[in-house]
């Protein structure tokens, strides 16, 4: 659980940085950086999940 | 106004604002001015890199067939390099800290590994950020 947790809590870091790097100054661009830095996190979440149950069923 | 903007830009020295990157993550943007930016990154990869090492154990090195003594030097002079870019308050801790990790919970020990090289790796791409905005190439 502990692992899980910790997993969750650097890909939120990961995304929140991922979407500070992609904001390019201007009001109009602060919704589409938060909604890439929503997609980094859930990417990253799935694919960990996605391999998480690959391996499961391969061992 | 743009001319104003540009002229702020233009007093802010570059090497301050590598130093300041480098020092602490986020300074880079302070000294630029983006205040709320600094805040979310000094945030985020302070509390990275202190979780990493309340958990740190020990660097990958490769195992098995592939210990090579050359090759797993290589993994563990990259981490220590990139370990330097995680701020003077994360190196200031790791010196007192060197003896006393947290043990005892299985695979948390790599975990903080990981940890620290992901907020140093971050912290690389975030003084680059930084030059950017230093070089008026991104708001």
């Amino acid at each position: 659980m502990f692992q899980v947790l910790s997993f969750i809590f650097l890909a939120f870091a990961v995304s929140t940085i991922w979407g500070i790097l992609d904001f390019d100054g201007g009001k109009n661009e602060l919704l589409p950086s938060f909604r890439i830095g929503i997609y980094i996190f859930l990417g990253l979440v799935g694919m960990a999940a996605g391999f998480g149950i690959i391996i499961t069923f391969l061992s | 106004m743009e001319d104003y903007a540009e002229k702020i830009s233009e007093r802010k020295s570059l090497l301050m604002t590598f130093t300041l990157a480098f020092l602490i993550p986020g300074g880079g943007h302070f000294y630029l001015g983006k205040r709320w930016r600094s805040l979310a990154i000094f945030s985020a990869i302070t509390l990275l890199s202190l979780l990493g090492l309340q958990f740190f154990g020990g660097f990958f090195t490769p195992q098995g067939e592939m210990s090579d003594q050359s090759f797993a030097k290589v993994f563990v002079l990259l981490s220590v390099f990139v370990q330097l870019f995680n701020g003077i308050i994360y190196l200031i801790l790791a010196g007192f800290k060197s003896s006393a990790h947290v043990r005892g919970i299985p695979g948390m020990m790599e975990i903080g590994g990981t940890f620290i090289i992901i907020a140093g790796l971050l912290n690389i791409l975030i003084i680059m950020d930084a030059y950017d905005i230093a070089m008026n190439k991104k708001g």
